[in-house]
C-alpha cells in the first residue's frame, strides 16, 4: 500500500563537495552551502532576519575551519550540527530577551484530531507528488505553526532527510524521543494539510 | 486480537519506516483493510511525508546573499 519513502528533494542539494583534486575554497562553501544553512535556520527560527544572522555565523565558522575537513560527508554532517546549534543558541538568546518562552513545556503536548472521527480521503493520485507553489506555501506555513520542539525534529527529518539517530545526536535527545516527536509532528502536519488535499469522505 | 484505531495510529511511524515486526504488521494490515478511516489516514499521513520532501530549497534571496557576501568579504576574497 505504501511505497518506501523517496529520498528528500535534492533540487538544491549541492551534492558532494569537490574531491581531493579540487580545492574547497570559501567561495565554494558559500555558493554550495549558504542556501541550505539559511533555509534550515529560517524554518527553525521562523524569522528571516534571525536566519540571516545564523547563516553568517555558521559560514564564518565553516570557513575558518575549512582546512580541517577532509571529506564532503564530514563537512555536511558537521554543517548540520553547527547550523542547528547556532539556531538553538539564537533562539535561546532571543527567548531570554523576550522573557522565557519555554520549549520544554510544549513537549509531548500536541493536540491531534481524534482517531474516532471520520477521515476524508485526500484527492491525490498514487504517483509521486508534484509540488505546486501554493502547496509549498501551505506546507511552509504549517511547519511554521508547529510548536518548536516538534518543528525542529520535523525540519531535520522530513525536510532535510536526516536519520533519527543523527537528529538525536544533534538535538541531544534519545532516538525514541526523536521518533515520538516526529510522529506527532507528522500527525499535526497531516491535520493542517488535510483541508487543502481532501476529497470525499472515505468509503 | 484486534487493533484499535488509536493503536493503529501509534504504529504509523514504524510502519512507514518498515520497522514493524511481522506479526504486528499483519494486524496492522488487517485493521487497515477493514477500517476505511484508518486506511484514508494512513494514505494522507504517508502523502504528508512525501510532499514535504518535495519542498524546494529556494535559492538565497538576492538581498540576503548580497548582505552576507558583504559581511564575509574579508573571508571570501580570493575564492573562485
Amino acid at each position: 500500500m505504501t511505497d518506501p519513502l523517496p529520498p528528500p528533494a535534492d533540487a538544491d542539494d549541492p551534492g558532494p563537495l569537490p574531491d581531493a583534486g579540487s580545492p574547497v575554497t570559501p567561495e565554494v562553501v558559500f555558493r554550495d552551502y549558504a542556501p541550505r544553512i539559511y533555509h534550515i535556520a529560517r524554518r527553525m527560527l521562523g524569522n528571516d532576519a534571525d536566519a540571516e544572522d545564523v547563516t553568517q555565523d555558521v559560514l564564518l565558522q565553516v570557513i575558518r575551519k575549512l582546512d580541517t575537513f577532509r571529506g564532503d560527508s564530514q563537512l555536511s554532517t558537521w554543517l548540520h550540527r553547527v547550523t542547528v546549534n547556532a539556531a538553538l543558541a539564537y533562539r535561546q538568546k532571543r527567548s531570554n530577551r523576550q522573557r522565557r518562552e519555554t520549549t520544554e513545556a510544549a513537549d509531548e503536548v500536541l493536540e491531534m484530531a481524534s482517531a474516532a472521527g471520520p477521515v476524508k480521503r485526500w484527492a491525490v493520485g498514487p504517483d509521486e507528488p508534484v509540488l505546486a507553489a501554493e502547496q509549498a506555501a501551505v506546507i511552509e506555513k504549517a511547519i511554521g505553526e508547529l510548536p518548536v520542539p516538534f518543528r525542529d525534529v520535523y525540519v531535520l527529518a522530513d525536510v532535510e532527510g536526516l536519520p533519527s539517530a543523527e537528529i538525536a545526536g544533534i538535538l541531544g535527545l534519545s532516538v525514541p524521543a526523536v521518533k515520538s516527536r516526529l510522529h506527532r509532528a507528522r500527525m499535526r502536519m497531516r491535520d493542517s494539510l488535510a483541508p487543502h488535499f481532501e476529497g470525499g469522505i472515505a468509503t | 486480537m484486534n487493533m484499535t484505531c488509536d493503536q493503529f495510529r501509534d504504529l504509523l511511524i514504524d510502519h512507514v519506516e518498515g520497522e514493524l515486526i511481522v506479526d504486528v504488521q499483519e494486524l496492522f494490515e488487517f485493521h487497515r483493510t477493514r477500517c476505511p478511516n484508518c486506511g484514508a489516514y494512513l494514505e494522507s499521513y504517508h502523502y504528508t511525508i512525501r510532499i514535504t520532501r518535495k519542498l524546494p530549497g529556494p535559492p538565497l534571496p538576492a538581498e540576503v546573499e548580497a548582505r552576507l557576501r558583504e559581511s564575509l568579504r574579508p573571508h571570501l576574497g580570493g575564492g573562485d
